[in-house]
């Protein structure tokens, strides 16, 4: 017999309070992948999305907590191409819109003569015609979704539109979105004038340096705005930032209850092994040794609970994907890395969880075995 | 040595000296609440006297950590209630106190099969402790506490769970250990059948030793 064998016959003689607590940890686990994966997700979609229109820097309201609802002056845009270094500014504006389906899409607007018009892939369909109030170009995703084609007629917030073109865009949140030109989204959705922020191009993005100057530069000309380059933007963003930590606070306030759990398993399970631990060490066992088996036992709950909750997990943000409020909007992003750590936290959070009943069932005397004869 | 327990003022042994020889065969008796156990378990190193010490081989091993260690390689013991770990089976049962005495799987699993056959199971090596009768659960016992080869065993009512048939075939064990392997063994009983059985008896009385006679016979 292996001494690991010791600790799994344990754990099968109570089979529904193991498995129960196994299901614990699993519940702990899916819910800091799904939560973690979808915050992940969002920032690195809304990165791939900047990153695939070119934006080096973006300017966006201070201390606004929904970027989508914010309202910047567009006539900004001039001033902010003043700025040396600058060598494009285009505004945007974004909106969460629920279509009569009732999925979600992202409605976007940009300047009709802009490149993010002008250059956009087009897998079928052409643009809006310059001066058409009534065109959209649909994100391939939201097509599909949509069962739409060019022509075909998309309601947005009771106002009737015609696609007339699909486009491959780079980030899931773009392929699911309506483009249409800025003034017509301004006109749709009653802001006039107004934009989310600006997507800045410098004249050398490579440089770091020149990045961080013309930043500088930015924020110095207009202290009222914040800037950001491409790659802070999704991390430093209040409503990231916000995402973030609502899921690594419920992820860790799931685990703690895991902890607990397991605890509360393995204190009973001592409790009633009161004979069984000292006879152990009536029979030589040293105190490690017996430590060791108990601390086993919280790691095997979590190892099948890690198991478990990974594929609950996964399963977790297929739902999130599929769901029509969410789906494909982000695409979460579970990296093998992020898997690992989630159960080496569960792994860590079961044998620490064992080490209390362990000590406990170390301070036994043999002879309370003997005792109670 | 003595042992006094605070909660209720107890002396569980008062003044008590006995010395036990290697290879011999004693028995402790006495009435309930006599000491036996708490004599056996002093003698074991499961318990620590309040006053005067416990030499093993001249020396006085430390308490606890040192005592473990003897009763890993140098001690046995057998209870009356067997106290084999259910989920376990036989083989596993006597496997216990080898872990950490006897490296390698497979030397454990020789080592087991080996005890078994001395004490008569070599066929119920795969069996579980529920389906075992008391007499093979006390003879797993005595394999268990056989598993380091001992100097010497102690018995603390070995037979007391035991119908008069099974209890003669697990004394008879016991003593042919003593007799062949040359461990010392130690039986703690009340019952002065048993206890008549061994050349040395020690009686103990309210903590006491009152009594430590040599018979000149052996089973």
């Amino acid at each position: 017999m292996k001494l690991i064998m010791l600790p799994i016959r344990n754990l099968r003689r109570h089979p529904l309070r193991s498995v129960l607590t196994a299901v614990g940890i699993s519940a702990a686990l899916a819910s800091l992948l799904a939560l973690v994966g979808f915050s992940r997700g969002l920032e690195r979609n809304w990165v791939v999305s900047l990153e695939g229109k070119g934006t080096h820097i973006l300017a966006f309201q201070k201390g606004s907590i929904d970027l989508l609802a914010a309202a910047l002056d567009e006539r900004l845009a001039a001033r902010l191409a003043e700025v040396p270094g600058v060598t494009s500014v285009i505004p945007g504006l974004g909106d969460l819109i629920e279509l009569d389906s009732g999925e979600m899409a992202l409605l976007s607007g940009w300047p009709a003569d802009s490149d993010f018009f002008t250059s956009m892939t087009i897998t079928a369909g052409q643009r809006p015609a310059p001066g058409r109030t009534d065109g959209v170009v649909l994100g391939e995703t939201l097509a599909l979704l949509l069962e739409k084609r060019p022509g075909d007629r998309v309601d947005l917030n009771g106002h009737a539109f015609t696609v007339t073109a699909i486009s491959k865009q780079a980030s899931a949140l773009d392929d699911r979105s309506v483009m249409m030109p800025l003034a017509v989204m301004q006109q749709l959705i009653g802001r006039e004038g107004k934009v989310s922020g600006f997507h800045i191009r410098i004249d050398r993005p490579l440089d770091p340096a020149r990045l961080a100057d013309v930043k500088a530069r930015l924020s110095a000309a207009h202290p009222e705005i914040a800037f950001a380059e491409t790659g802070e933007i999704a991390s430093n963003a209040h409503v990231t930032r916000l995402i973030r930590a609502i899921s690594w606070s419920s992820s860790t306030i799931a685990l703690v209850m895991a902890f607990v759990t397991v605890l509360n398993t393995l204190l009973m399970s001592v409790s009633e092994r009161t004979h069984e631990i000292g006879l152990l060490s009536a029979i030589g066992w040293r105190p490690g040794r017996v430590l060791v088996t108990i601390v086993l036992e919280g790691f095997l709950m979590a190892a099948a609970g890690a198991a478990l909750g990974v594929g609950l997990g996964l399963l977790g943000l297929r739902w999130i994907i599929v769901h029509p409020q969410m789906g494909g909007l982000i695409q979460p992003d579970v990296t093998p890395k992020l898997v690992w750590q989630a159960v080496g936290l569960a792994l860590t959070v079961g044998s620490l969880a064992g080490v209390y009943p362990a000590w406990r069932a170390t301070r036994l005397r043999p002879i309370a075995l003997l005792r109670s004869e | 040595m003595t042992r006094h327990y605070r909660r209720g003022d107890v002396f569980a042994i008062r003044d008590a000296s006995l010395s036990i020889q290697a290879g011999e065969y004693l028995a402790i008796t006495g009435p309930s609440g006599s000491g036996k156990t708490t004599l056996h378990c002093l003698a074991s190193g499961l318990e620590h006297p309040t006053s005067g010490r416990v030499l093993f081989e001249g020396q006085t091993p430390k308490f606890p950590s040192g005592w473990t260690g003897l009763r890993a390689r140098r001690i046995g013991i057998v209870f009356q209630s067997f106290h084999l770990i259910p989920g376990l089976t036989a083989a596993e049962n006597v496997e216990l106190p080898m872990f950490g005495v006897v490296r390698g799987e497979a030397l454990r699993r020789k080592r087991v099969l080996s005890l078994l056959a001395r004490v008569g199971l070599d066929q119920r090596a795969r069996h579980r402790v529920s389906e075992m009768s008391g007499g093979e659960c006390q003879r797993t016992a005595i394999a268990r506490a056989l598993a380091n080869s001992p100097s010497v065993v102690f018995a603390d009512e070995p037979t007391g769970n035991l119908d008069s048939c099974t209890a003669a075939g697990i004394l008879a064990l016991l003593e042919t250990l003593n007799r062949e392997e040359g461990v010392a063994l130690v039986v703690i009983t009340h019952d002065i059948q048993i206890s008549e059985r061994a050349p040395r008896i020690i009686r103990l009385l309210d903590g006491r030793i009152v009594c430590d006679e040599h018979q000149d016979r052996r089973p």
